[in-house]
C-alpha cells in the first residue's frame, strides 16, 4: 500500500521555519511488547512551498548500541529487511536469517550477552528524495526478544532536528496525529501560520 | 502579448494510429541554458482531436524541484515564483522558496541558489491546449549551492509522438523525426500536419492566426477539419 501526506507552506510560513530554525517532523506510531524509549523523529526536513511524504509498508528491523540520550542520533549498526511472523536475531552484530515468530510481529531477538536497542527503519521518499530512518528505539537485555506491530498513524509538528532517528522525550501536545488506512491512503494537511502547527485538509 | 500558436490538424486514420499504439502528441520547447546538463523535458503531451490548438504567450515561472531527473520521471515544481518572471533579473532561491529579485544577465532569466545542493531549476510555461491550460516545466537543470543559471527561451518547438502521457517529463532526448518549428513575432502561428505513412508531423504553413475550436467544421467528404476565417 502506498501512503501519502501532502501539504503546502506559504511564504510567511516558510519564513518563519527558516528563520526560527525548524524542519517539518514526522513521527511514525509503532506499538511494541516491551517500552519504547522516548519517541524518534522518523522523518525530518526543510520543506519547500509544495510538500509531499511517501512511504510504503516493507520494513526493516535494525540494532544499535547508540546511547539513547534526548536529541541524539540512533545509530544503526546492523539491519535486515523483515517481514511479519518472523523472528531475526542478532548474533555478532549481525541479524541471522528468519524463524517463524508471531504472526502480524517484526520480532528481534537479541543473541549478544548485553543490552542492545532494536526498532523499526522504515523508508520514505520526501519530496521526491528517498530517505530511511528508524521510528522506534527499544533496550533489549540480552536473551530477551521485542515485538513491533507498526501503524500508518503519524504526528506532524515543527522541532529543531534536521534529521531523522532523533530521540525525543515525547511527541508535543500541539503536534497533528494523521491517522491513514488502506481504505484512506492519502491525507492534505493545512499549515497555521499564527500557531505554527499543522492541521487537518481535506485529502 | 503576442499569442504563438499550433493548430495541429490529423485525420480520421492517423488518430486511429496514434491511439493503437498508445501514443500521445509531444511538445518539447527550446531553452538555452548557461549549463550544459541541462535535461530536455517533454513540456506537454496530450492526445489528439481532429483539429488540435496548442498556445502559449511569453510568461514563465521559475521553478525548483529535488526530483533526480532520470528519464521518464514527472517533474514536481517543489517551489515556483508566484507571478511571471521578468528577463535580466536574477531570482534567489532561499528558505525553500523564491525571494527578490536582482540583476542578471540581460534577455535571460536567472537563478542563484542559496538553498543547498541536490536542487534542480528551470522555466515553466502555461499552454492552452485545445481549451484547457497546462502549466509544466519547459526545462531542468542541476543547480548546486551559490551557483546561478541563466535560461534563455526560444519560440522554437519540436513536435512528436511518444509513449509520454504526462506534462513535464524528463525524456532522454527529442525524437529524430520530431518536426522543429521556428515561430517569431512577425509569423507567431503554425499549422501542422500528419503524415500517416511515417507517423510524422509537417509544416502546412505559417499563419498570423490561431484556429478556434469553435471555428472548426466537419467535412464529411474527407473528415478532415477545415479551419473557418476567424472573426
Amino acid at each position: 500500500m502506498h501512503y501519502r501526506i501532502h501539504f503546502d507552506l506559504d511564504p510567511a510560513s516558510l519564513q518563519g521555519t527558516y528563520r526560527d530554525g525548524q524542519y517539518v517532523t514526522m513521527v511514525k506510531h509503532v506499538d511494541s511488547t516491551l517500552p519504547a524509549v522516548g519517541a524518534l523523529t522518523w522523518i525530518a526536513f526543510a520543506p519547500f512551498q509544495r510538500n509531499t511524504v511517501a512511504w510504503e509498508d516493507p520494513c526493516a528491523l535494525f540494532a544499535s548500541t547508540t546511547r539513547l540520550e534526548k536529541g541524539k542520533e540512533v545509530e544503526i549498526l546492523a539491519s535486515i529487511a523483515a517481514q511479519t511472523g518472523s523472528i531475526y536475531v542478532l548474533r555478532d552484530e549481525r541479524f541471522d536469517g528468519a524463524m517463524p515468530g508471531p504472526p502480524g510481529e517484526y520480532t528481534a531477538a537479541n543473541g549478544e550477552g548485553h543490552p542492545v536497542t532494536f526498532g523499526l527503519a522504515q523508508e520514505a521518499t520526501v519530496n521526491a528524495v528517498a530517505m530511511r530512518a528508524p521510528s522506534v528505539a527499544v533496550p533489549v537485555p540480552g536473551g530477551e526478544t521485542v515485538g513491533f506491530v507498526p501503524s500508518e498513524e503519524v504526528s506532524v509538528f515543527l522541532a529543531p532536528f534536521r534529521s531523522g532517528g532523533i530521540l525525543l522525550d515525547a511527541v508535543p501536545p500541539d503536534a497533528l496525529r494523521v491517522k491513514l488506512s488502506p481504505a484512506s491512503p492519502e491525507a492534505r494537511l493545512a499549515f497555521h501560520r499564527a500557531t505554527m502547527t499543522f492541521r487537518s485538509s481535506r485529502s | 502579448m503576442t499569442t504563438y500558436g499550433l493548430n495541429i490538424n490529423i485525420d480520421s486514420a492517423g488518430l486511429t494510429n496514434i491511439y493503437n499504439a498508445g501514443q500521445s502528441v509531444t511538445l518539447v520547447k527550446s531553452v538555452g541554458s548557461t549549463t550544459s546538463s541541462s535535461s530536455t523535458v517533454a513540456w506537454v503531451s496530450f492526445q489528439p482531436y481532429l483539429g488540435n490548438v496548442v498556445s502559449w504567450t511569453q510568461n514563465y515561472l521559475v521553478y525548483g524541484t529535488l526530483l533526480a531527473l532520470q528519464s521518464g520521471a514527472q517533474i514536481v515544481m517543489t517551489s515556483a515564483t508566484q507571478n511571471p518572471v521578468q528577463a535580466g533579473f536574477t531570482y534567489t532561491f532561499k528558505q525553500g522558496q523564491f525571494s527578490g529579485a536582482s540583476g542578471g544577465a540581460a534577455g535571460s532569466f536567472n537563478v542563484n541558489n542559496q538553498q543547498g545542493n541536490g536542487i534542480n531549476f528551470g522555466l515553466a510555461q502555461t499552454a492552452s491546449v485545445n481549451g484547457t491550460n497546462v502549466l509544466a516545466p519547459l526545462n531542468a537543470v542541476p543547480v548546486n549551492m551559490n551557483q546561478t543559471a541563466s535560461f534563455t527561451p526560444i519560440e522554437t518547438v519540436s513536435i512528436f509522438l511518444s509513449s509520454y502521457s504526462n506534462n513535464g517529463v524528463v525524456i532522454s532526448s527529442v525524437a529524430g523525426n520530431a518536426l522543429s518549428v521556428q515561430l517569431t513575432s512577425a509569423s507567431p502561428v503554425a499549422t501542422i500536419g500528419f503524415n500517416n505513412t511515417n507517423n510524422t508531423f509537417y509544416l502546412a504553413g505559417n499563419t498570423f492566426k490561431l484556429a478556434r475550436q469553435a471555428d472548426l467544421a466537419i467535412d464529411p467528404s474527407s473528415a478532415m477539419l477545415l479551419s473557418t476565417e476567424e472573426s
